[in-house]
């Protein structure tokens, strides 16, 4: 906080309680902005308790120094990055724009706060507080240096709410205005996937490909290649075109046996989910085995919106390595809880539930934690076999029992359904689906291949039958090429 | 008290003038009292005047007497002497008026009384008095021209007339250059003339010449004897023009004295004329009639061209017309050639040969002027000499692209007091209103008759190691700015090297927009903008391109610094997969204008600026002075200078036409970016929608985004209150 009175008020209090004779106490500027230093030290060199103990000093001992929002924002990002503790985080950013709302500290703190409510925003209420917070940061301080990052976050809360022409307006904004900032890349990043989104392709080609030739040592310049080449793939003519790549050397082993799910998650991992191992394992883009998950009965894997594998088995979902959920419903008798025995898929949603399909009652349950929420969308039977949540958060479902796929929005409504037939379609018995950073989806027929939709479910092109004898399970890599795994064969296929 | 405080305070400030002016006072106030005695002198009681007239000889023989008389001084004791002798004389005491008169002939030897109106009967007196002091001299010589002075004391030149001289015995002495001096004991007896005849002996040479042109300077073993001058004597003209001279432009005879025997060398010399030397041989001391000289001109021809053109020509700081032009009759040697433009100048030295011609392509240069170093405590106080030292030297040493001199303080002060300023106040922390500081460094510009300014700041430290070193552009608010640290040479030359970054305002162009995939071994074509090169030569969408100035690409950015790369007017070699075959195009390229990344480019954005403005002014309704005024406008903008932003976007929409790329509607939706950033939402969106009616505009560069999609963007958030 750089506010003069404060300040001046402090060492008003200072020199009245200073006995007579007594040496000149330090300046509580000086004390805090020790404080802070020694602070930040500690928590940097893991000094948790230390640290955070000067901190608070700060907070509680010198409110009124230039330096107590400095120390209420290191408070509020240890809580939040650190303990994960968002609501405490939230709280003490709260603070910094109530107390000091003319610090340098508060638009970092709407910045935050902002992001909080983005990570799990699920309903426009929600996006509509993220977004509150980002504006404020570009309406109130106008010369703040978080008014890029506002920008960008601005964008993709826009995104996110489909509000596709504000987002490319905001992410615009950002980088003509803000061509030097750190998040530049990410900026033009944002650009190209908003003009795509907003059903541009061609132009968000440009501007990924403007990442790539503007910040090409920006972790966002890979990101935009692997854009680049899966918009190419499917804008890039007439209509899009899959091939088989003949370069690629599907792993061999058990692991390719009874294949039941295939994943990649954003770190570049291939995650194959195997019932003749019992497990899920996953491989770098070079085949070096990584993590493995083990589990009876695999049934599907999915991607959260954090980016971590989403592994359904009959009794339980991992999530990560770590947390292991299994479920219970309500059964018809009153407070008796029934354990979910046959899972059949599983996916997390952007406000962190969970979808849970329920094979032995043919529904789909919501769970917060392992707490049962509702049924999902409804309490209709489905027989679901694959859950994935889509970049935007919706739900995708593939459905056995009437071989279609349904998209659902957070709150359940129906955004799009396709199958079991369509124009220019027919399948038989549908098997996996997938979907790409795009939101195309891609749906595995057993006996016919690929057929690729549009996020508005309109069929854009086939591919795989004569290339596939028995189409299984399939996922798409971040360049957007389609892994598919051949049920008889028993290999992965590559289509480019 | 006030009162001797006042005194006390003008004491101080006057008392040195008063004491300086001390000798000069007293003989005004002496004339003044000399004034008053005459006029008492002529009134009804002139017997007061002695008093007075004996006051003014007292305190003038005083000064006589310490060798500080002036002659102005003389002067007045010889008045005074006379009429205290009349007074005398009127009071009856002539004993005391012949004292006076005898004191004024010893002052004054030639001296007489005005017949016409003084007394006849004084003057007879005064005459009488004289008879019986004075003898006569008279001095000839062979040759005459020569000095004679008795008792050191120069009295005429020979030949002269009888001369007054106070009788008596004196040393005389004749001296003439190249003579040899003669000295004797004279007797002069009063109311006797004693007359001399000298034949003096030759002890060294002369020579007479006669230069053609007039004003050369004449040096005799290096050593210069002057300059010839004046008109040829008619009686001359012959021989001159016998040996090619033209007498109406040659000097006069000119002697060339004490010209010892023996072998010298003699140099003829005149700027802007072939040097003269030649052998003079003196054998014996007479006079020497050496041959009329006639020196050739050495000049030569300077071909000027400017860019941008109309810099005002100087050589040697003599103003020569406006560039282009050809500057014949050149004198030839080191000249210093100077063009002087609103946008900068260029100063280069010249050898220039005689009858050779030298071609000057002047690229004028914006001058960086260096105000100063600003301290703001006495840890800076001590390094500031230092950082002075080590600006002044690195800076005209390491900065190529600009012109550097140290600005007239005196200007500096003079230019910021009108404003009521100083130079602290103008620099960061410090926030000025951007309109006065703007105002400010643009009068300075006009009066240092420069481009941009240097100014060094030294923070309140203890032990001061570092300082900020600022940049201003004329006309810019915001600095760009760089931390140096004050004794490292190293610091300020890597800032200064950034001044040398060139940013074209155009540079190749293709017109082909390609992307990179991890699908094809090379960029492929996404898309060819109409009537580009790159349309011409065939490309189209979905080419691969493998090869580029032969060598193999893979990625979109070889390609583009293969575009880079290419000289003007050449074309650029590549192979195309079209899926058809390799194929080799030779695609030749445009220039085409751009939107200057200044961010990452490492370049100054003031310096930019600077080079921006020179384009503006130098070439004032061009197409690069629009594009230079759009591309100042994004630097403002970037600077977080709107105001400056939206002028330069304003002038820069009317001066550009509406066409494909960067054009009039790309200008328009900046100013509309501008007019947003100072808080006009209404106004911005008149001029994006302005922007949005130009169908074919980009940003960026010509094959950039569609300002039309970007600004219907911008107005669907203003107008939807987001």
């Amino acid at each position: 906080m750089k506010s003069g009175c404060f300040l001046a008020a402090a060492l008003l209090l200072v020199a009245l309680e200073r006995p007579a004779g007594a040496q000149p106490p330090p300046r509580s500027d000086d004390q805090a902005k020790r404080l802070l230093d020694d602070g930040r030290i500690d928590l940097a060199n893991g000094r948790a308790k230390q640290g955070l103990d000067a901190l608070e000093t700060i907070v509680s001992g010198f409110p009124n120094s230039s330096w107590a929002d400095d120390a209420l924002l290191e408070i509020g990002r240890y809580a939040e990055e650190v303990d994960k503790d968002a609501d405490k985080a939230r709280d003490l950013y709260d603070q910094i724009v109530k107390k000091y709302p003319q610090s340098d500290s508060a638009p970092l703190a709407y910045l935050r706060m902002g992001r909080l409510a983005f990570a799990t925003a699920a309903t426009q209420a929600a996006l509509d507080d993220a977004l509150a917070n980002f504006q404020r940061v570009i309406r109130l301080y106008p010369e703040s240096p978080a008014i890029p990052e506002a920008l960008v976050a601005s964008a993709r809360v826009f995104r996110r709410a489909g509000r596709f022409d504000s987002a490319t307006d905001a992410a615009r904004r950002a980088v003509l205005d803000h061509p030097a900032s750190s998040v530049a890349p990410e900026a033009q990043f944002e650009l190209g996937l908003s003009l795509t989104m907003a059903g541009e392709p061609l132009l968000g080609l440009e501007e990924f490909q403007r990442v790539r030739t503007n910040y090409p040592d920006s972790p966002a310049a890979v990101r935009a290649l692997n854009a680049t080449t899966a918009l190419f793939r499917i804008y890039g003519g007439d209509r899009p075109l899959f091939l088989k790549d003949p370069a690629y050397t599907s792993p061999g082993g058990e692991v390719l046996k009874d294949v039941r799910s295939l994943a990649v998650t954003p770190d570049g991992l291939t995650w194959i989910a195997s019932n003749k191992t019992k497990s899920a394992v996953s491989f770098d883009p070079s085949f070096a085995l990584k993590m493995g998950l083990s589990a009876d009965d695999p049934q599907t894997l999915a991607v959260s919106p954090r980016g971590e594998i989403v592994f359904a088995a009959r009794l339980a979902v991992k999530v990560g390595s770590r947390d292991v959920f299994s479920y219970a419903t309500p059964s018809n008798k009153p407070g008796i809880m029934e354990p979910l025995d046959r899972i059949g898929a599983a996916t997390i949603l952007v406000s962190g539930d969970a979808l849970v399909s329920d094979l032995r009652r043919k529904r789909v349950v919501r769970f917060k934690g392992s707490a049962f929420v509702s049924t999902f969308p409804d309490s209709s039977e489905r027989e679901v076999i694959k859950l994935l949540t889509t970049p935007r958060g919706d739900a995708v479902m593939l459905r056995k029992d009437d071989k279609s796929v349904e998209v659902y929005d957070d709150s359940g409504r129906l955004v799009v359904k396709i199958g079991p037939r369509g124009p220019g379609f027919e399948w038989k018995k549908p098997v996996d689906v997938a979907i790409d950073s795009f939101s195309n989806l891609y749906v595995a027929d057993e006996d016919q291949g690929i057929f690729m939709f549009s996020p508005k479910g309109a069929l854009m092109t086939a591919f795989g039958s004569s290339d596939v004898r028995k189409t299984g399970a399939i996922a798409v890599d971040l360049s957007g090429a389609l892994l598919v795994y051949d049920d008889r064969a028993e290999a992965l296929v590559r289509f480019k | 008290m006030r009162a001797l405080r006042l005194f006390l305070a003008l004491a101080l400030a006057l008392g040195p003038t008063l004491v300086r002016a001390q000798p000069a006072a007293s003989l005004v106030e002496i004339r003044a009292t000399l004034d008053l005695a005459i006029s008492e002198f002529e009134g009804p009681q002139q017997g007061q005047s002695l008093l007075r007239f004996d006051e003014v000889i007292s305190r003038l023989e005083a000064e006589r007497r310490q060798e500080t008389l002036s002659p102005e001084g003389i002067d007045l004791l010889v008045k005074a002497y006379e009429y205290r002798a009349r007074v005398q004389m009127n009071l009856g005491n002539t004993e005391r008026a012949a004292d006076s008169f005898r004191a004024l002939i010893a002052l004054a030897p030639q001296h007489n009384l005005d017949a016409a109106s003084i007394s006849p009967k004084v003057v007879d007196f005064f005459k009488g008095i004289k008879a019986q002091m004075i003898g006569y001299v008279t001095v000839q010589s062979a040759p005459q021209g020569a000095t004679v002075s008795l008792n050191g004391k120069v009295l005429s030149v020979t030949d002269f007339f009888p001369l007054e001289v106070i009788a008596g015995d004196y040393t005389l002495e004749i001296t003439k250059n190249g003579y040899r001096q003669e000295s004797r004991p004279v007797t002069v007896t009063a109311g006797e003339t004693l007359s001399l005849q000298f034949d003096l002996v030759r002890t060294s040479a002369s020579g007479f010449v006669i230069t053609e042109p007039t004003d050369v300077e004449i040096l005799i073993d290096g050593e210069s004897k002057g300059s010839t001058s004046g008109v040829l004597d008619p009686a001359l003209a012959a021989i001159a023009a016998a040996r090619g001279l033209d007498p109406a432009k040659s000097s006069s005879r000119m002697e060339i004295p004490n010209l010892p025997a023996g072998s010298h060398t003699i140099e003829f010399k005149k700027a802007c004329y072939e040097t003269l030397r030649m052998g003079l041989d003196i054998p014996e001391p007479q006079d020497y009639e050496l041959p009329p000289i006639k020196l050739e001109p050495s000049v030569g021809t300077i071909v000027l061209t400017s860019d941008p053109p109309g810099g005002q020509i100087f050589i040697d700081g003599d103003a020569q017309g406006v560039a282009p032009r050809t500057l014949r009759s050149v004198c030839a040697g080191t000249r210093r050639v100077e063009v002087r433009h609103a946008a900068g100048r260029f100063v280069q030295d010249v050898d220039l040969k005689a009858r050779s011609t030298v071609e000057l392509a002047a690229q004028i240069r914006p001058t960086l002027a260096f105000l100063g170093v600003i301290a703001d405590g006495p840890g800076g106080q001590r390094v500031l000499p230092s950082m002075v030292t080590r600006l002044t030297r690195l800076a005209p040493l390491t900065i190529r692209a600009m012109n550097f001199l140290k600005a007239d303080n005196a200007v500096v002060e003079r230019t910021l007091a009108a404003e009521h300023m100083k130079l602290a106040d103008l620099l960061p922390p410090q926030k000025p209103d951007p309109a006065l500081l703007r105002r400010v460094f643009e009068k300075l510009a006009a009066a240092l008759e420069v481009q941009g300014f240097l100014v060094g700041r030294i923070p309140e430290e203890q032990l001061a190691r570092s300082a900020t070193l600022l940049v201003y552009a004329a006309g810019s608010v915001v600095p760009d700015s760089a931390s140096v640290v004050v004794e490292d040479d190293a610091s300020y030359q890597t800032f200064f090297a950034s001044f040398d970054k060139k940013v074209p305002l155009r540079t190749p162009w293709s017109g082909l927009v390609t992307i990179d995939t991890l699908l094809q071994e090379g960029p492929v074509v996404l898309r060819v903008v109409p009537d580009s090169p790159a349309a011409k030569a065939g490309f189209a969408k979905g080419h691969v391109i493998t090869e580029a100035a032969g060598g193999k690409i893979a990625r979109t950015s070889e390609l583009l610094a293969a575009i880079a790369a290419v000289e003007p007017g050449k074309p650029l070699s590549l192979t195309v997969n079209t899926g058809e075959g390799p194929k080799s195009v030779e695609l030749p390229l445009e220039e085409a204008p751009r939107e200057i990344p200044v961010a990452g480019s490492g370049a100054l954005a003031n310096k930019i600026s600077m080079d921006l403005r020179q384009t503006i002014e130098g070439y004032p309704g061009s197409p690069n002075a629009a594009f230079a005024r759009l591309n100042l406008g994004l630097i403002a903008l970037s600077l977080h200078d709107y105001a400056g932003a939206h002028d330069a976007f304003i002038k820069a929409k009317n001066e550009l036409p509406s066409a494909p790329g960067l054009s009039r509607g790309t200008a328009a939706f900046y100013a509309g970016a501008a007019l947003e950033h100072l808080g006009y939402s209404k106004e911005a969106v008149e001029e994006y929608t302005q922007a949005s009616q130009d169908a074919g505009a980009t940003l960026l560069s010509q094959d950039g985004p569609r300002v039309q999609d970007i600004a219907k963007r911008r107005i669907g958030a203003l107008s939807g209150g987001r």
